[in-house]
């Protein structure tokens, strides 16, 4: 203890990922150590850089959307959605209402999707296997329904300006039915799981825990702020998209930590249900596509639009020059800006809790590097 | 108030902007030209004659000057010749302001009661090749309190040093961290300003205008990839 001897190396830096499974991707993570305890963490990123804000500038605005498919894979259908409507509302172009109902259902099918990988993800990294088992079992139910509409499970090209591609296909709606009317079970299954598991609780209670006050600091959005107790959704704040005609709830933590931003999504699970059992119940007939222009060239200007993707606040910054290109699409990506707040929360956390920190904001590398 | 809006306003930030002055040897360009500085030319060639031939059509949205705006006012009478316009485009206001009163402006808009923009949703650049001051920095702010979204935008030459707003959002760290590697925005003020999401030693910044979308560090990529040669 008094004499530094070649035992206590105090400070160790070590490399997590790039290759790491528990890192959900490509992402690299320099450690600093002392012990188990966490001193320091910088993230590398940009493994998966592919220049996609660079590539929308040399494309017309439709050949655009295939690409925000390809940024956040795992919630590629609502990835459209931000985009879509922001060229819709600087065309102008009105969207009929089924249209409108459809892609609000489909996105609502993505947050469960995507909050799955997310969940069977997370428990596998903290220990428990079982829930990835559970989970994937019902994703796939949903890949089949995408790949039903939109041909392709996982690059979907989902919605087009105006509308969509293809109307909903025979017995699609049956099969939507069938999925929501088991679907609240499953979700009570995997809470059975893990709500009230000992090991479960022990390992995210506490952990990576971030005030509301400190979360807007870092522009978190999404679960990891609502985690927080900030009730902010832009579904809620600045409805696009129908969203202002169906009810939901937007559940809200209290303590920030892990194990809030848990019990969140599983609820958001829930409250995707109920939109799309509104969707259903009500889904008006009629066209699927508005008056598109063949080619679409909006006015000189710019407009933000942002949609609550399944990881935050995803929202696109469209500024147009008058010609048939836009001039420049910016990305406003959620993880990217969630992964900042990383080296502060495992600031002082043991190593093992770096991953369920990790698993806990839901990174998804593809939309950080973009 | 659009007529003459229309070609006066966009000029300290409109997308158009900076484009007439060139477009007139533009067009000649070669559709696919080889050297990046003439890259960024050819698309711009376009808005001068949509924006000839808008008023007689009259089509899509346009800029409108924000009018009774208490924010805009606000902004005003506590920053006399710091605040260049108030426009709204799709209702979305834009307030553009000067460099040397961006930092005031932003700490103010998070540090009063009134307007508690507490929240940096988004921090970004254009790049208007061929301006003078040829970097637009867009900040999109919104407040937890009054639920307002706005844009701030301010221009810059493409050696000043711009303002960090580091030190007042967190979020801004990441985002100037991006906009330099993508734009090669210097921010003054930033703790740790270096590439992000490109390589350390990676020269030039892709998301300019005049880098060409085919042009790639060559000598970095035959060095770390080991391609010897690299497909043109």
């Amino acid at each position: 203890m008094d004499e530094p001897t070649i035992l206590d190396a105090q400070e160790l830096e070590i490399n997590m990922g790039p290759q790491h499974p528990a890192t959900h991707g490509v992402l690299r993570i320099k450690l600093k150590l002392d012990g188990e305890r966490v001193l320091d963490a910088d993230c590398v990123i940009g493994y998966l850089h592919r220049g996609v804000e660079k590539i929308s500038e040399n494309r017309t605005y439709t050949k655009c959307l295939p690409y925000y498919d390809r940024t956040d894979y795992i919630a590629a259908v609502s990835n459209a959605l931000g985009y879509v409507l922001g060229v819709e509302k600087m065309m102008e172009i009105e969207v009929p209402e089924r249209a409108v109902y459809i892609r609000v259902m489909m996105t609502e099918f993505n947050r469960i999707a995507s909050h799955l990988v997310w969940l069977g993800t997370h428990a596998m990294d903290i220990g428990a296997l079982t829930v990835f088992l559970y989970g994937f079992r019902e994703r796939e139910e949903i890949l089949k329904l995408f790949e039903d509409l939109f041909g392709a499970r996982l690059t979907t090209h989902a919605f087009r300006i105006g509308g969509l591609w293809m109307d909903l296909p025979p017995g699609f709606v049956e099969a939507a039915r069938r999925f929501i009317d088991d679907f609240p079970t499953k979700v009570d299954e995997y809470e059975q799981l893990l709500t009230n598991n000992r090991i479960w609780l022990d390992r995210t209670k506490g952990v990576g825990v971030i005030s509301g006050e400190e979360a807007i600091d870092f522009g978190l959005s999404g679960p990891p702020l609502r985690g927080s107790g900030v009730p902010y959704d832009v579904r809620r704040a600045r409805p696009y998209g129908g969203y202002d005609q169906f009810d939901f709830d937007v559940p809200v933590g209290e303590h920030g930590d892990t194990y809030d931003r848990y019990l969140i999504r599983m609820e958001e699970m829930r409250q995707s249900r109920r939109i799309i059992q509104q969707v259903l119940d009500r889904l008006p007939g009629g066209p699927i596509r508005g008056k598109v222009p063949r080619v679409i060239k909006p006015s000189v200007g710019e407009y933000y639009s942002a949609i609550e993707g399944p990881r935050g606040e995803l929202g696109y910054y469209i500024v147009s020059d008058g010609s048939a290109v836009p001039f420049r699409v910016r990305i406003r990506p959620p993880t990217f800006i969630n992964l900042q707040a990383l080296k502060r929360m495992v600031k002082g956390a043991l190593v093992a809790d770096v991953i369920a920190i990790i698993g806990t904001l839901d990174v998804v590398l593809g939309e950080i590097d973009r | 108030m659009n007529e003459e809006n229309k070609p006066g306003q966009p000029a300290p930030e409109g997308p158009s902007e900076g484009k007439t002055g060139d477009s007139s040897e533009a067009p000649a360009a070669a559709p696919k030209p080889a050297a990046p500085a003439g890259a960024g030319e050819v698309k711009e060639a376009k808005p001068k004659p949509a924006a000839a031939k808008k008023p007689p059509v009259k089509k899509g949205p346009s800029y409108e000057d924000l009018t009774d705006d208490p924010l805009l006012k606000d902004l005003r009478e506590r920053f006399p010749d710091g605040i260049l316009s108030g426009q709204t485009f799709l209702g979305q206001p834009i307030y553009t302001v000067s460099l040397n009163v961006l930092t005031e402006v932003m700490v103010y808009l998070r540090q009063s009661d009134q307007w508690a923009f507490d929240y940096l949703v988004d921090l970004t650049c254009l790049d208007y090749i061929g301006d003078e001051k040829r970097i637009c920095m867009v900040y999109h702010l919104y407040s937890h309190k009054s639920g307002r979204l706005i844009r701030i935008k301010a221009r810059a030459a493409a050696d000043e040093m711009v303002p960090s707003m580091a030190p007042f959002w967190r979020t801004a760290d990441w985002l100037e961290r991006e906009a330099y590697d993508m734009f090669g925005v210097e921010f003054s003020g930033h703790p740790d300003l270096r590439r992000i999401l490109l390589p350390d030693d990676w020269l030039g910044y892709p998301l300019r205008k005049d880098y060409d979308i085919k042009l790639q560090d060559q000598a970095w990529i035959r060095n770390h990839l080991r391609i010897r040669k690299v497909p043109e």
